[in-house]
């Protein structure tokens, strides 16, 4: 409902609440599947706490012997391989042995080494994105007209951090036609120097508010988070709140 | 009480027992009875704010206007006390059993062990008081301010990691079996996710400024989210399965290579593929084409996991049609194996242009999380629960009650909102 279009290229639910309004039956079903898993869990709890009540007075502790690893180790030899008398190179017959994985078995009895190469392993395919992506200019093309935020926009930024707004709304207009028609230009790496954090978000239960700023007028968005019907409402639901009443 | 170990290919080495000295010893088995009941507490709580929030979609009104009772502050309370505090307990609560029979030792320190349970549940309550208060870095699953960061990687990584690494070092059992290897991946990636993604410059003790700006906070953000899904919410498991599955299945793992294969490409690729999460926006183009193809390669090691998990049921099925523990470890490795087919489907660009920002990804994740994290945990559990208290299980019955209620609840939950998803999207109106 999001992408849909009629024939002269407008949205045709060009109301964010229209989609969400399709869905609420949905949720609704999900709270049913929710529940019953809760459900579930409350089961294991209990049943958790029967057995608990069933326990011993004094739990059994028993006592394992076993030897204490000699310093002196010496690998089993390298697996031969199926290959050794088969007319193949000596290259084969090797790769054959290698893949019997005689060399992990030498691993598997070094934790320290172990961790290390795990590591080794973790860092080295970090770095190869981490580093273009802090080192290469190109990758954030500066746009002059971006300004550090002024105070009262950092304060602003700070309530909508708080509030968990993000949990809703993206910040984060992509190239598709159906995002720009309904939300404006589309988001430049540029724009987002001074975010810290990004506010990119990842699900949009409302709509995307990058281009926001500035449609509305200040009194617009006044009498939209202080209408007297959205009272009873928490602050962060109000702009949903809002479409609901509309209904 | 069992405790042989199982082993896929060792063979008996007598050279040790004629060179090392018999020596005695017993499990702490107290420290794996806390954090039990932890995970089995903190799931109650998590799942129940899970379903506070999916109320508070439907009907907004019950919220009464009270700011912390709303979904922009509760919500990140539901991800946090599923993944880190539920999650989180299940994973101490596998380490602590399986390492010290791994190991045929107990674990080097029990007050390290005491510290850390102590330390991770403040950290949990900490978590809990501060989110509904709004106070929040604004990150998904990186909210927590950094006085309670600092705490996570101090117990985590000195405590946990420390106990851990020194047991491994003081063990009697001469080659580390694979559950161990998914443990030391775990504790080593995490450490380096938490700590990276959540330096910030502090601005007072409840505020911080992430010292990565735009484009690159939300890489490091997404490296560090996708990663938290693969090493605290894959690895951990995928040891849990290796040591727990044999175990109640009484059969030795599939394959020992295949394990190898796949441990080995999961740690590598799957650091990779944090960018598909940010597919058509600022990102730049390279980083997003690279996530997308290292998540398309991880759709085999993942399987590598699912097939070794699945095939060492060969033999055994029957006793999947009589015991609770194995349906449920049956169940909940099926649903890791369709969350990570769907992951790298839509980590396919064209795929995640339209699933991006719908309720598809919600379905993604809770079939991953109350599929394969849940019914792993709630298996693990079951078969704990008799040896950890030394008596039979209260009600067997029960525990076949909640793997149906459980399996028909994730089902109710994922369908409906796979449909809001594709409804948002709205593939036939597209034309």
């Amino acid at each position: 409902m999001w992408r849909a279009m009629d024939e002269t290229g407008q949205l045709v639910y060009g109301d964010f609440i229209e989609v969400i309004q399709s869905i609420v039956p949905l949720w609704w079903l999900r709270v049913v599947g929710g529940l019953l898993y809760v459900v579930g869990v409350v089961m294991l709890a209990i049943n958790a706490l029967m057995t608990w009540l069933g326990r011993p007075s004094v739990y059994e502790v028993p006592v394992h012997s076993a030897p204490r690893l000699s310093k002196h180790y010496v690998d089993s030899p390298a697996p031969n391989s199926d290959l050794e008398n088969a007319p193949v190179l000596e290259l084969g017959k090797k790769l054959d042995s290698w893949s019997k994985m005689g060399w992990h078995r030498q691993w598997e009895r070094l934790p320290v080494k172990f961790t290390v190469i795990t590591t080794v392993a973790v860092v080295a395919a970090t770095l190869f994105e981490v580093i273009p992506t802090f080192l290469i200019r190109a990758n954030v093309p500066t746009i002059a007209t971006v300004k550090p935020y002024t105070p009262l926009e950092l304060a602003g930024r700070h309530i909508y951090l708080a509030e968990g707004c993000y949990n809703c709304h993206s910040q984060m207009v992509r190239p598709m036609v159906a995002e720009t028609k309904r939300y404006g230009e589309y988001s430049k790496p540029g724009e987002f120097i001074y975010d810290r954090p990004f506010q990119w978000g990842s699900r949009r239960i409302g709509p995307d508010v990058h281009r926001e700023g500035g449609k509305q007028s200040s009194f617009w968005h006044w009498t939209h988070f202080e209408d007297p019907n959205l009272y009873l409402l928490d602050r962060s639901c109000r702009a949903s709140a809002i479409c609901w009443n509309r209904t | 009480m069992a405790t042989t170990d199982v082993k896929s290919s060792d063979q008996p080495q007598p050279q040790i027992a004629a060179d090392g000295e018999l020596e005695h010893f017993s499990y702490d088995d107290a420290i794996v009875r806390m954090f039990a009941t932890a995970t089995i507490l903190w799931a109650v709580v998590a799942t129940l704010a899970g379903l506070i929030v999916g109320v508070i979609l439907v009907m907004p009104q019950l919220t009464g206007g009270l700011p912390w009772f709303s979904f922009g502050r509760l919500r990140p309370l539901h991800t946090n006390a599923a993944i880190f505090a539920f999650a989180g307990n299940a994973i101490f609560a596998a380490v602590y059993y399986s390492t010290q029979r791994l190991c045929k030792t107990r674990m080097w320190s029990d007050a390290l062990s005491r510290l850390h349970f102590w330390g991770w549940q403040l950290i949990i309550v900490a978590a809990a008081i501060t989110l509904p208060l709004g106070v929040t870095q604004g990150r998904e699953y990186a909210e927590l301010e950094w006085p309670i960061d600092i705490a996570i990687a101090v117990v985590w990584l000195f405590i946990f990691g420390g106990n851990f690494l020194m047991t491994l070092i003081n063990r009697r059992e001469r080659h580390m079996y694979v559950a161990l290897w998914f443990y030391i991946a775990t504790i080593v990636t995490v450490a380096l996710l938490h700590v990276f993604n959540n330096l910030v410059v502090p601005a007072g003790l409840f505020k911080g400024y992430s010292v990565y700006a735009g484009v690159q906070d939300a890489f490091m953000q997404w490296w560090y989210g996708h990663n938290a899904v693969a090493f605290f919410l894959t690895t951990p498991f995928l040891g849990l399965m290796y040591y727990f599955l044999p175990k109640a299945a009484e059969r030795p793992v599939f394959s020992y290579k295949l394990s190898i294969i796949h441990f080995w490409s999961l740690v590598f690729i799957y650091i990779w593929a944090g960018p598909h999460h940010l597919h058509y926006t600022a990102l730049p183009e390279w980083a997003s084409t690279l996530g997308m193809l290292f998540s398309l390669m991880l759709w085999m090691p993942s399987w590598g996991g699912m097939i070794n998990g699945l095939l060492t049921l060969r033999g055994a099925w029957h006793k999947v049609a009589t015991d609770p523990v194995l349906k449920f470890f049956v169940v909940g490795i099926t649903f890791y194996g369709m969350s990570t087919f769907e992951g790298p489907m839509l980590s396919i660009k064209a795929v995640n242009a339209l699933s991006h920002y719908t309720d598809w990804t919600i379905a993604h994740v809770h079939s991953g999380a109350l599929g394969w994290n849940g019914f792993m945990a709630f298996g693990m559990l079951y078969w704990l629960l008799p040896r950890l208290y030394q008596t039979k299980i209260w009600s067997p019955k029960l525990v076949s009650l909640h793997f149906w209620t459980g399996t028909i609840g994730i089902l109710l939950y994922i369908i409906p909102i796979y449909m809001a998803g594709l409804m948002k999207l709205d593939v036939a109106c597209d034309g």
